[in-house]
């Protein structure tokens, strides 16, 4: 009871103070929403697609599509490719790892001028980038323990610490029991990257918040991703940071049903359960299939391991310009919309900071993990 | 005469049968918006016939562009531009015929075990760790520090060891893991049915648990094991001795279709021509019978199981040694061991049977996988797989429809009573 009401008195002294610091950096620097400010939908007409149907491409996507998230992600990057580049290009769905080998084997026998893989074992590119030297090959999401050296493949990979962070400090700010969790798919760093990050971004703005974490161990059980984030807002938890595919669904689904927040990953995914979904830290899988199209258009193809984030464009909010998703603020608990500027421009400050070095986010596929 | 209706007859039914499947799903074709036709072109074609096939037509023959300009029509399972779906499809039959002979030994002696898909992932698992554990070990006993300069006439006798002793651990798991069902319903009358099902679901989450703890190599992404040891490998032919034959290209079939064929034979001469296989079949076809006769029904039955359990487990080691070379976390949901039951369904127990339906399964599913290349999506496939495969169940059904309606041989004894029509 008594650590109840501490904790209370302490969220309104940090609540005035808030509101004081927000009071004084509005008169110095007012937020000003980019999205209302920016010039309302391109008004630019689609120039018609240039015929480029002899340059064909395939692109292997891990698991079937339907998972409103990574998955679709990519997907929906190659279909833009073949309206807007008319390319000719198969997009092939398998149902788990036992099938990549076989799909990009079969993809070879066509001999498209790049087949793109999503998220595949490095082990299973390495045997055929080296069994078939004259197709090109584009990873997208496979990390390499070391530089691979093949001529014949292009690896690219998006950091979403940055990002996550950023989520992080819209978690931290928000929540009203001081408790927020994760919830990944896998206990691996392609995933804690993302986890890591969401959690400095919470205790840079909320110091003494809790962190709560699960893994579902699998990303296409969203039964059991619901359970484990019915558990975690058992436990206390009001914010939860999915990263966990199609398991995820069921995280967003548990906020939903227990009127909690989630915030979501990859795609822009607040309008699956309006009021519920706070953001999404996008990744922009489809942005990366793009490319990796356009340089086989442009003939920029290369070998080689590129990485991107933030500061790229690759990894973003979905409230960020581009996607602009307001929906939070227009379906949202009053309380938590009323902040939501203040939330606004600490990200737009944090996103300034990161970007100029001041703050530095680990990145456990870079650094050790914690 | 007789033998040439005969086989005509025995091969109209399967005929017949999947001419109703695709019929069947026609429908469901039709509803997402794609010609059935084509559709069926696609799947036989990405199933069976060679690169560039459009048209059933190209299963056979097909017409393919020289060098030079010219063209020229060849045969099409012959022709191995890019790879020859034929040698894919041998790389797929080489577990599935051994899980599949693995079902029929167990119900050929009444067991109706379904355990293959744990005895397949068990034997995986143990040649995933004895491929690099053992010639480690080997190494190190040898003094070699380092794996790349050891000696020739060490690395020939490992290529000729190490495989040898791989797969005999695993059929012995496998054969274990099997028998402890058996042992069940032998002396406590414990379903096989339920218990092997049970013991799958051990099986894949012990693997699971493996993959992704004490045997996970490092933090990737998907949890997987350490490669084997390149002298566990059984290099496969496109590596190795056909590495210029295209027909080959991207197929891992190897020594292991050998191996499979060889216990295809082996299998045969045990159920059909040894006093233990007999004693065997007796037990399946009345128990108490049996044992009256003086036939230890319980020993039988055990020994059938542990026949069973070896196979399967070769299958897993053959899967892990030939091909896959380490286990990747979800290589033990795949499921190879219950298309192996549905082989020997199908099959109806038979061994030739086996030799015929397992090429054709490993086929659609490969068609029907790829149908997608075809922009056709690969639900469809699945649907139409399955309406074959629920109409071959019916051949009963269909023969006695067929006899009705041309009464071809009303004097002849159709098929015998335990149902081994194809295998004659």
């Amino acid at each position: 009871m008594f650590i109840a009401r501490s904790k209370r008195i302490l969220s309104i002294t940090v609540a005035a103070l808030l509101l004081s610091v927000a009071a004084v950096s509005a008169q110095d620097a007012e937020y000003v929403d980019e999205c209302l400010a920016a010039p309302a939908a391109e008004a630019v007409e689609a120039a018609p697609a240039p015929d480029n149907s002899d340059i064909s491409f395939t692109i292997i996507l891990p698991n079937p599509r339907g998972d409103r998230s990574f998955i679709d992600s990519a997907a929906a990057g190659a279909e833009r490719a073949i309206a807007e580049l008319g390319v000719t290009g198969t997009i092939v769905e398998t149902s788990g790892v036992q099938e990549h080998d076989a799909a990009i084997r079969r993809a070879v026998q066509d001999s498209p001028d790049l087949i793109i893989t999503i998220a595949v074992d490095f082990s299973t590119i390495e045997e055929i980038a080296d069994e078939f030297p004259d197709q090109m090959f584009a990873a997208q999401e496979t990390f390499f323990p070391a530089e691979p050296d093949f001529d014949n493949l292009a690896l690219f990979n998006i950091f979403t610490h940055e990002n996550s962070y950023l989520a992080g400090i819209a978690a931290g700010m928000l929540t009203r029991t001081g408790i927020v969790g994760s919830v990944g798919g896998g206990d691996f760093p392609g995933i804690n990257l993302f986890i890591v990050g969401f959690e400095e971004g919470v205790l840079s703005v909320c110091p003494e918040c809790e962190l709560l974490r699960s893994y579902v161990g699998d990303f296409s059980d969203p039964v059991t991703g619901k359970e484990q984030a019915l558990s975690l807002y058992a436990q206390g938890a009001d914010i939860l940071y999915q990263v966990a595919g199609r398991s995820g669904e069921g995280v967003l689904d548990a906020a939903a049903e227990t009127g909690n927040l989630a915030i979501g990953v990859d795609s822009n995914q607040d309008d699956l359960y309006p009021g519920n979904i706070l953001v999404s830290a996008m990744k922009r899988v489809d942005n990366a299939v793009f490319t990796f199209v356009e340089r086989i258009v442009n003939g920029t193809y290369e070998p080689g391991v590129t990485n991107v984030g933030m500061a790229e464009g690759f990894a973003g909010l979905s409230w960020d310009l581009g996607v602009c998703s307001r929906t939070f603020d227009e379906a949202g608990p009053e309380d938590l919309v009323e902040m939501l500027p203040e939330v606004r421009m600490a990200i737009a400050e944090a996103r300034a900071a990161i970007l100029a070095g001041d703050i530095v986010v680990t990145n456990v596929l870079l650094e050790p993990a914690q | 005469m007789k033998f040439l209706r005969r086989t005509f007859d025995n091969l109209s039914i399967p005929v017949i049968a999947v001419l109703l499947g695709l019929v069947a799903s026609s429908l469901f074709v039709a509803l997402a918006n794609v010609s059935p036709i084509d559709t069926y072109q696609r799947l036989f074609c990405e199933g069976f016939g060679p690169r560039g096939c459009e048209t059933f037509g190209d299963l056979v023959f097909i017409e393919v562009e020289n060098e030079d300009g010219s063209l020229q029509t060849v045969f099409s399972p012959l022709y191995g531009s890019g790879g020859s779906r034929i040698a894919l499809i041998l790389e797929q039959i080489t577990p599935l015929i051994l899980t599949a002979l693995s079902a029929a030994v167990a119900f050929q002696a009444g067991m109706f075990s379904i355990g293959m898909d744990g005895q397949f992932v068990m034997g995986a698992i143990t040649v995933a760790f004895l491929g690099y554990a053992l010639p480690d070990q080997i190494y190190m006993l040898a003094g070699v520090s380092d794996p790349e300069a050891a000696p020739e006439a060490l690395k020939t006798a490992m290529h000729l060891i190490v495989p040898l002793i791989c797969l005999s651990a695993a059929m012995a798991v496998g054969a274990i893991y099997s028998w402890i069902p058996g042992y069940f319903k032998v002396k406590l009358n414990v379903n096989v049915l339920i218990s092997t099902i049970i013991f799958n679901a051990i099986a894949v989450q012990l693997v699971g648990y493996l993959v992704n703890y004490p045997l996970r190599s490092d933090l990737n992404n998907i949890a997987r094991t350490r490669r084997i040891d390149d002298t566990a490998w059984l290099i496969p032919f496109n590596r190795g001795i056909f590495a210029d034959v295209e027909w080959f290209s991207g197929a891992r079939v190897g020594i292991g279709i050998f191996i499979a064929l060889a216990a295809v034979a082996l299998v045969w001469f045990y159920l059909r021509r040894t006093t233990a296989g007999y004693e065997q079949r007796m037990t399946r076809g009345s128990s108490l019978f049996a044992r009256f006769g003086g036939i230890p029904t319980d020993r039988a039955a055990l020994r059938a199981m542990l026949i069973s359990g070896a196979l399967s487990g070769l299958a897993g080691a053959l899967a892990v040694l030939g091909v896959e070379r380490r286990i990747v976390d979800g290589f033990a949901t795949s499921g190879v061991g219950f298309e192996g039951v549905l082989v020997a369904i199908l099959a109806k127990e038979s061994i030739i049977g086996i030799l015929l339906v397992a090429p054709f399964i490993a086929g659609l599913n490969l068609g029907a996988t790829n149908l997608q290349f075809g922009d056709i999506p690969r639900q469809l496939g699945g649907i139409i797989i399955s309406f074959i495969i629920l109409f071959s169940a019916m051949e009963d059904f269909i023969r006695a429809r067929l006899t009705a309606l041309f009464k071809w041989r009303p004097t002849r004894q159709r098929s015998a009573p335990d149902g081994e029509g194809a295998a004659a």
